[in-house]
């Protein structure tokens, strides 16, 4: 791949980082990444991947647009209230940078279709909003060997972790199985602060892109997690569990 | 008294202090967070039975599904 000289002029300021090059360059625009949610986590994460030159985006959510997701989801307009999250998406990604190739994906990820979404991906970036989908996520990322950057919310609290199957710990090695229904509540149950999910869902953007690259120390192993109220990040260690259930050993 | 760390912070506990005292200390439901003790995850099974020596990093770390 050459870059063509408005490539050079529209990435000119990555380029011009060392780690990054016109090597760098390509390397991003030949990744194929899927992003699972277009919620708060997803919006930031589809942007700076889109804007960064990252060459195909996989986007999968099943929902429509809501008044209620506009404080955080900041791709959609009040306009877009109803309509399909994956077309608007689509439609401001290629206005962004319409060298990206976005793959819309309108469905809710289950059992049957969840290894066939991941196929054609290099890395998965979790921006799901509820533990069942988490779950076949990472499970289906430790069985087809694909790198996961994990990321979730709550309230006014966030974490980011990224799953190198059988090298590092993943989210099962972590949170074994999911609590019982209805004791951890849901955003729309207990609330979110909007700008967290910015801060959370970018460095899930910033880790992919770092993993794409290859460059730095990627948070494989490692947890972040940031409390917004304290402005603090906290980092903790994950071993992986020998005893867990997809990728214990 | 002995001093253990709990998500960095340094915690005076009495000694035989378990993982399930540590958790209802802080008010939290076993069922909401995952628990490492020295970098390893501790199995739920283990939060009574593991008792807490002087020294210890704890980290309590909440369960989340908000994206």
């Amino acid at each position: 791949m050459v870059l063509n000289k408005e490539q050079l002029e529209r990435y000119s300021r990555q380029i011009i980082l060392p780690e990054v090059g016109v090597a760098g360059q390509e390397k991003l625009l030949a990744a194929k990444v899927l992003i699972v949610g277009l919620g708060g986590l997803g919006c930031p994460v589809v942007l700076y991947l889109a804007g960064g030159g990252v060459g195909t985006l996989g986007v999968v959510d099943s929902d429509l647009v809501e008044l209620s997701n506009l404080p955080r989801q900041i791709i959609y307009t009040t306009d877009d209230v109803g309509k399909d999250k994956v077309a608007v998406v689509s439609a401001q990604i290629n206005k962004l940078n319409p060298e990206v190739k976005v793959v819309p994906r309108k469905l809710r990820l289950s059992s049957d279709s969840v290894k066939e979404v991941l196929k054609s991906y290099d890395l998965v970036v979790d921006c799901s909003d509820n533990f069942p989908t988490r779950y076949l996520l990472n499970d289906a990322c430790v069985e087809a060997k694909k790198t996961l950057v994990y990321g979730a919310l709550f309230q006014f609290e966030g974490q980011v972790m990224v799953v190198s199957p059988s090298k590092s710990a993943c989210y099962r090695c972590l949170f074994p199985a999911a609590p019982p229904p209805g004791l951890v509540p849901s955003c729309q149950e207990v609330g979110v602060l909007g700008a967290l999910a910015g801060v959370i869902g970018l460095l899930q953007a910033t880790e992919t892109l770092k993993l794409i690259l290859g460059i730095g120390e990627p948070l494989i192993g490692k947890l972040i997690i940031f409390n917004a109220l304290e402005m603090n990040f906290r980092r903790v260690d994950v071993s992986r569990n020998i005893k867990c259930p997809v990728c214990g050993y | 008294m002995i001093k253990i760390k709990v998500n960095g912070e340094e915690w005076q506990v009495e000694p035989e202090t378990n993982i399930a005292n540590l958790l209802s200390r802080k008010n939290l439901s076993p069922h909401i967070c995952a628990v490492e003790v020295n970098r390893q995850i501790i199995a739920k099974e283990q939060y009574v039975a593991l008792v807490l020596q002087a020294g210890d990093e704890v980290e309590i770390i909440r369960f989340m599904a908000g994206g």
